[in-house]
């Protein structure tokens, strides 16, 4: 018996040599181990054996379907192993072919710094207000201290579409709408389209601005300073230098320009900044006394501030674009960048 | 306003560089936007004086001259006519590279040997002019670089200045700035001309007979001058700042101008007939002839200046044709006057002249200056042109300057600025900029501007100029105290982000286009008539016929931004723009200004790629892109009502989009004639709708449902229905007879043909049983679908295929 089952074992390890898939290795488990199996017969022949013998053979009997498990098992698990390498390998693809691609889409480059503006005012406390792009000559000039017949009035060349209906020539005219309306103090960031007729590579006949102002009692310049140098350090970056330079705009005074240090040439001076290593970035200053007699307002007891900032230049330093007139041109090329 | 480093030097010490006075100049308001060195390269050529002059022994026409050059003589050969013993002239040595590169050679020429070369200013590039060799000042040493003797290294600042600062329309002006900023003093020219013979009064008139627009003339007379080539270095300066020198007495003008800010103009006395001025408004249909020939006509709120009789310049702009200084000019009118602005400012807008003087006079000049100013000139032309200067102005001064009186505190000023600065430094700094200053109790202080800044008037005005001297980088940096409140942002706006941010999501592309369009853009839409988009508003000076209105629809520029890109070969366009139309009202002024959303699509569905599908998008593209759209507003199962007359769109495929009933904007295919129109060679379906009507939306409550977390068991269903029958119709009727037991109904095909029968179509659906609370059985879904089948198929006319 000891003889049987030896030769078993040797039988078994043989077939499953050249067993090479899972179901032939099942096949085999079946014909060894099975009800019907050798194994199984030899087992049941054991109670022939004479009592002393049994233990001795019964203990070699187990050890031996244990082994012939263990053996099967193996075999199936080799198989299995080299089966998922074989079909890893198949599966084995060019990656350097291109992905399925989703259509692009895009935000505007004016969208995307308009967005980021706000995001900062907002943070300040300021609420987004849009007003009118057509509107009274009251509110885009003669409110904002412009007179009529007056050469300031040459700094911004305007389309009429009316003797006194003009298409808005900067967002300030929504200064004059807020403050009829509302009563300090207020903190407000007005974005919008504005229109000038004027054409060439950083000159659009229409183009957007963003416009703020905070009326308050006991508002200073010095506040001026501190929200316009948050913004620009937001911005640009937290050590962009900064110039703040006295300037003329008569719906303010004092009025001031405020300029950044170039980022291109870092101050050295370069084509983008006319070799003076800054960058004309916002138009400020304490809101005119005349602005609030206009609105109803008294100059003694209200103050306030207001800045104004093209959003196509800021547009243009920050991606490099060299002529405004692509900003409208809306080449599928140009829009997929952003 | 172009000046000069050397010439600012006349009034005010400077040590600075150029550079550094333009950085002062720009931290002060006055932006210098340009400084240009002028270093002429003139090595090799000195100063000589001319010793002895000898015919050349046999060529005609040229000189022997013997040149002292400081350190001993020189022969040089000469062509020029212009030459007398003692007269100075440059000199280039041999060595010398003269502009333009010719090298100067020591060489005999003609048996003589010739040791440099005398120069014309033509030659050394320092003036157009070549009529003979250079004359220096008589009392010029010789053997100095010519560079250093004439002074000709200098720097030219280009200035911008604003409307409110005409006194920085002078080189006194600029250099007063310095002076305050750096505490330095400002040193004006002395001016006392000498005055002879008879009193101006007895041989010439000034009569104004329109006061409020000329509050002032001055008038003063020469006799005698003769009119002439201006000297080298007043040329020479003129030209470094931008203006042409024309003869003594017109350069003087300019020159004055420039230094004080007062423009003049000075007559042939002798063409002005009855020789008297006579100040008036122009006759409407009158005409003068200007300087520069041109006829111009004139309206009544023009002011002339005329003689007796006819008018000899438009005032403050341009003088005329026929009074003109001329070579044979020997009496002089000169004239200095104040004109109002507004009225110069409207006479020259309308007959589209700026000039130097005009430009000067409608920002307002100093009123109080003009006698000055006319002084200075007379006693310049005096010397430079000689004659003598008749004795006493022509003064008429009807309407004097009458300077404000402002009254601020100190405290007032450091509140407005954020600062605290001492009132004596405030009264310091208004001191410097030449306001006359009284100190009073306490706090207060009185300020008299003067005459030469009109801008300043009140309080704020006073800041200003503290805050300019005082430095705005000195002023301190602060946030706002101001208890920060809620930020509200209107939900038009936020309506607007959202749908970018669905768009972009979706693979489109924002636009954004002019607001202004032509014809070409409008009328192939074929709006209605009634409808206003078909009369928009036009634009009364638009730069272009092309961008001659308003748009009143986004579409016609969209349109225009594909056909662009198509001829550009950009195939796959997927585009939208968020922007504001105009439309008309009637009985208002201004246009109504409404807010739109529009999309347009052309081309591919995907992006051309190996492992793409290569299908065009369609109008389901279209469809499905509005359905995520206003899913992102709460709006499930938007409405999309067929309508066959949305002028610029496929009647066959487009519609109206309802939410509610109420129209919010249209979709669907472009019209293939309007395709045509705008050149388009691909099919282009495009919605455009009211952003303000997904703005009420964008704040809709968001409530949470509970999700059935049982199993659910999917049927597929298969009707033959008429072909009339929409899809929209057989929806309806299943959601009509549905059961709760039914959550979803999903359409996954859609066949026409055999063996369907002619007339007939296949809808095939995938129906969703689920029961929140528990397992659905397979008896229990059978029986939901019979009923529901009871229903449905007799109710659509429809059998199972």
């Amino acid at each position: 018996m000891r003889e049987q089952l030896l030769a078993l074992k040797e039988e078994v390890s043989k077939a499953l040599r050249s067993a090479s898939t899972d179901q032939e290795v099942d096949q085999l488990r079946t014909q060894y181990l099975g009800r019907r199996g050798p194994l199984t017969r030899i087992l049941r022949s054991m109670k022939d054996l004479p009592e002393e013998e049994r233990p001795l053979l019964g203990n070699l009997a187990n050890q031996i379907k244990q082994e012939l498990a263990d053996l099967l098992d193996g075999r199936r698990e080799k198989i299995r192993d080299e089966e998922r390498t074989r079909k890893l390998r198949q599966e084995r693809i060019d990656i350097s072919l291109p992905g399925r691609l989703p259509s692009r889409g895009g935000y505007h480059p004016l969208t995307i710094v308009t967005r980021e503006i706000i995001a900062v005012f907002q943070g300040m406390g300021f609420e987004v207000v849009e007003g009118r792009e057509v509107d009274l000559d009251f509110y885009n000039f003669e409110a904002l201290n412009f007179p009529r017949d007056h050469p300031a009035r040459d700094m911004q060349d305007t389309f009429y579409v009316a003797e006194d209906v003009v298409l808005r020539t900067h967002t300030s005219n929504v200064q004059i709408h807020t403050m009829k309306a509302r009563t300090p103090p207020f903190r407000v960031l007005a974005p919008g389209t504005v229109y000038r007729c004027d054409s060439d590579t950083t000159h659009s006949p229409m183009f957007h601005q963003v416009e703020g102002f905070l009326v308050d009692r006991n508002v200073s310049f010095s506040q001026l300073k501190g929200v316009l140098t948050v913004f620009c350090q937001t911005l640009f970056a937290p050590d962009v230098p900064l110039r703040f330079r006295p300037s003329y705009f008569p719906f303010t005074e004092p009025s001031a320009e405020v300029d950044i240090g170039c980022f291109l040439c870092r101050g050295g001076g370069c084509r983008v900044c006319s070799q003076t290593g800054w960058l004309e970035i916002l138009g400020s200053g304490m809101i005119h006394p005349e602005v609030f007699r206009s609105v109803g307002y008294d100059p003694d007891d209200y103050t306030g501030f207001a800045f104004g900032a093209g959003i196509e230049r800021i547009a243009m330093l920050k991606y490099g674009i060299d002529d405004i007139r692509l900003f409208f041109e809306n080449d599928q090329r140009f829009l997929q960048q952003f | 306003m172009q000046v000069t480093l050397e010439w600012l030097k006349k009034y005010v010490e400077i040590e600075e560089s150029a550079q550094e006075i333009a950085d002062l100049l720009t931290h002060q308001g006055l932006e210098v936007s340009e400084c240009v060195s002028v270093r002429p390269h003139l090595q090799g050529v000195i100063t000589s004086r001319v010793v002895s002059l000898e015919p050349h022994p046999s060529s005609q026409g040229l000189w022997v001259c013997r040149m002292d050059t400081g350190k001993g003589d020189r022969t040089v050969l000469c062509g020029a006519q212009n030459l007398a013993v003692g007269d100075c002239v440059p000199l280039a040595v041999p060595g010398t590279v003269i502009p333009g590169g010719k090298v100067i050679e020591a060489t005999t020429l003609h048996g003589v040997f010739s040791e440099g070369m005398l120069c014309s200013e033509l030659e050394l590039e320092l003036s157009e002019d070549h009529v003979g060799i250079m004359k220096l000042p008589s009392d010029t040493s010789p053997g100095l670089e010519l560079v250093r003797a004439l002074a000709l290294e200098d720097d030219v600042l280009d200035i911008e200045v604003t409307p409110n600062r005409p006194d920085c329309l002078s080189v006194i002006g600029v250099a007063r700035e310095i002076a305050a900023k750096k505490q330095r003093e400002l040193r004006l020219p002395k001016i006392s001309p000498e005055e002879q013979g008879p009193s101006g009064a007895e041989v010439s008139s000034v009569e104004i007979l329109a006061p409020e627009a000329c509050p002032r003339y001055v008038g003063r007379v020469l006799e005698g001058v003769r009119v002439g080539l201006s000297p080298f270095w007043l040329r020479r300066l003129l030209s470094l700042v931008g203006l042409r020198p024309i003869n003594n007495i017109v350069d003087v003008t300019n020159f004055v101008m420039l230094e004080w800010g007062q423009p003049l103009h000075a007559f042939d006395l002798d063409r002005l007939e009855e020789n008297r001025i006579v100040v008036r408004t122009a006759r409407d249909g009158e005409t003068i002839t200007t300087l520069d020939g041109e006829e111009r006509k004139l309206i009544q709120e023009d002011l002339l200046i005329c003689d007796a009789h006819r008018p000899v310049a438009l005032a403050g702009v341009m003088g005329g044709l026929e009074s003109e200084i001329g070579d044979g000019t020997t009496r002089v009118l000169l004239e200095s006057a104040f004109f109002e602005p507004r009225g110069i400012r409207r006479t020259g807008k309308r007959l589209g002249i700026s000039t130097e003087a005009s430009y000067r006079f409608e920002r307002e000049i100093d009123r109080d200056g003009c006698l000055r100013a006319a002084d200075r000139a007379s006693e310049l032309m005096m010397s430079l042109a000689g004659g003598r200067l008749l004795a006493g102005a022509l003064d008429v001064y009807p309407i004097p300057y009458r300077p404000s009186k402002i009254r601020l505190e100190a405290s007032k000023v450091n509140r407005l600025l954020g600062t605290s600065i001492e009132k004596e430094k405030i009264l310091g700094y208004l001191t410097g900029l030449e306001m006359d200053v009284r100190d009073e109790e306490g706090d207060v202080f009185e300020v008299t501007p003067p005459s030469f800044r009109p801008d300043l008037r009140m309080g704020m005005d006073i800041v200003e100029e503290v805050a300019r001297i005082y430095g705005y980088e000195a002023i301190p940096t602060h946030l706002p105290e101001a208890p920060v409140s809620v930020v509200l942002v209107e939900p038009e706006r936020r309506a607007e982000e959202l749908a970018r941010d669905v768009l972009v999501g979706t693979g489109f592309c924002e636009v954004v286009n002019y607001s202004f369009g032509g014809p070409d853009l409008l009328e192939p839409l074929g709006f209605p008539e009634g409808d206003v988009r078909a009369v928009p508003v036009p634009l009364q000076n638009p730069l272009s016929e092309e961008q001659g209105f308003l748009r009143t629809t986004l579409v016609g520029l969209l349109l225009d931004t594909v056909a662009r890109n198509l001829r550009q070969r950009n195939r796959d366009l997927w585009f939208f723009e968020v922007g504001r139309v105009f439309l008309p009202c009637e009985d208002q002024v201004l246009p109504d200004e409404r807010k739109m959303l529009a999309g347009v699509m052309a081309g591919r569905r995907y992006t051309e790629r190996w492992n793409q599908p290569d299908a065009e998008v369609d109008v389901f593209d279209l469809k499905g892109t509005l359905e995520v759209l206003l899913e992102a507003f709460g709006i499930r199962g938007f409405e999309w009502n067929r309508s066959e007359q949305i002028s610029c769109l496929h009647p066959g495929c487009s519609g109206d989009i309802l939410i509610n009933t109420t129209k919010i904007g249209y979709a669907g295919k472009l019209h293939p004639s309007i395709q045509e129109a705008f050149e388009i060679e691909k099919d282009v379906y495009l919605f455009e709708l009211e952003l303000g009507s997904l703005a009420s939306r964008v704040d809709r409550p968001r409530e949470y449902r509970p999700y059935a977390r049982r199993p659910s068991v999917q049927r597929d269903l298969a009707l033959v229905l008429d072909e009339a029958m929409t899809y929209g119709q057989v929806v309806e009727k299943m959601r009509e007879f549905a059961d709760p037991g039914v959550t979803e109904i999903e359409l996954f095909d859609l066949y026409r043909g055999a063996p369907v029968p002619e007339g007939k179509q296949s809808m095939a659906f995938r129906i969703t049983y689920q029961d929140p609370a528990r397992n659905l059985t397979d008896e229990e879904i059978n029986r939901i679908q019979e009923a529901f089948l009871g229903q449905l198929l007799p109710g659509l006319r429809a059998q199972l295929r």
